[in-house]
């Protein structure tokens, strides 16, 4: 078992991690990477549908986060703050790849092959196989509304996209959602 | 809410995260890298402040040499004799405008290896 200082890292809640990595402890920062790179690397999964690409990424937001961790106002705000970092480096590396937000128009069916009895009806999302066929943004505005429970606004304001264009990709997003499963 | 947002909600919450030691591990050791990079840097940084900061000392010396050498001398800065060698009545024009540019060479290398370690480190 870790122990650094006062803190018990294995046993320190998220704030008391957070609060000594903010004072450049290394350790507690590493545990707190430890902790969260589950949800930031499925986070850039799903925007990415690459995997390596995705782990890349979150290891950049991870550096990011340690570099800024000083501007985090409360422990508290950690998760929506560290998202905001998340996407951020997301859409710079879509812009350093000179992506374009393309069209993908494939509806074909797509349903997990290893469906669980817990899902309704036998109706469970393969989730990252079907975000793969969407359009960057549209798995982007989908991922942040129906995966982080953002709202539209919230959206906006983290990814600097017009309304109306929010609106429109989680609404194409999840009608091609619906249309793959459903022709499944 | 229809039941397709539902089950998309649930096949988000559900969704397999990836847990591995080696990304967290590997995070840890960049960290742990560009903060010895840090480190190395704010000592250059410190060090080329020192480097300016004394050569405009020197620089400022030089100008005090010209306006008052009898003061400056007499707080007994060892540099004064030499610097009276150069520019004192037996000198030349071209060994006093030598030990100008010098000086002025100096203090501008300096100031400029200064500001741009500095930027450096602000990057």
């Amino acid at each position: 078992m870790v122990t650094r200082g006062l803190i018990n890292l294995a046993q320190a809640g998220e704030a008391a991690l957070i609060v000594a990595a903010q004072a450049r402890d290394q350790a507690a920062f590493g545990e707190l990477v430890k902790r969260r790179q589950g949800w930031a690397r499925a986070l850039l999964r799903r925007m990415c549908s690459n995997a390596a690409e995705a782990d890349d990424l979150a290891q950049e937001a991870f550096i990011k986060a340690w570099e800024r961790l000083r501007d985090l106002e409360t422990p508290a705000a950690f998760p929506g703050w560290f998202r905001r970092i998340a996407v951020t480096t997301f859409l710079m590396a879509k812009r350093r790849q000179r992506a374009v937000f393309e069209e993908i128009d494939d509806a074909s069916p797509i349903a997990s092959e290893d469906s669980t009895p817990e899902a309704a009806a036998g109706a469970k999302i393969d989730l990252e196989r079907a975000l793969s066929r969407l359009s960057d943004a549209e798995r982007l505005c989908v991922t942040l509304n129906h995966g982080e429970g953002l709202s539209h606004s919230e959206i906006v304001e983290m990814t600097g996209l017009p309304l109306g264009t929010v609106k429109s990709h989680v609404l194409r997003g999840t009608e091609k959602l619906r249309r793959m499963l459903e022709a499944a | 809410m229809t039941d397709f947002d539902a089950l998309l909600k649930r096949s988000f919450a559900e969704a397999h995260e990836p847990a591995d030691d080696g990304f967290s591990v590997h995070v840890s050791h960049v960290v742990a890298r560009n903060e010895r990079v840090a480190r190395i840097r704010n000592a250059a940084q410190t060090g080329a402040w020192a480097v300016a900061g004394a050569a405009v000392l020197y620089g400022v010396f030089g100008l005090a040499m010209s306006v008052a050498p009898d003061v400056v001398t007499s707080l007994g800065f060892g540099m004064s004799r030499a610097h009276e060698v150069i520019t004192g009545p037996g000198a030349n024009m071209a060994q006093t405008i030598s030990a100008g540019m010098t000086q002025i060479l100096l203090v501008t290398g300096a100031i400029a290896g200064g500001l741009v370690a500095y930027r450096a480190t602000q990057e």
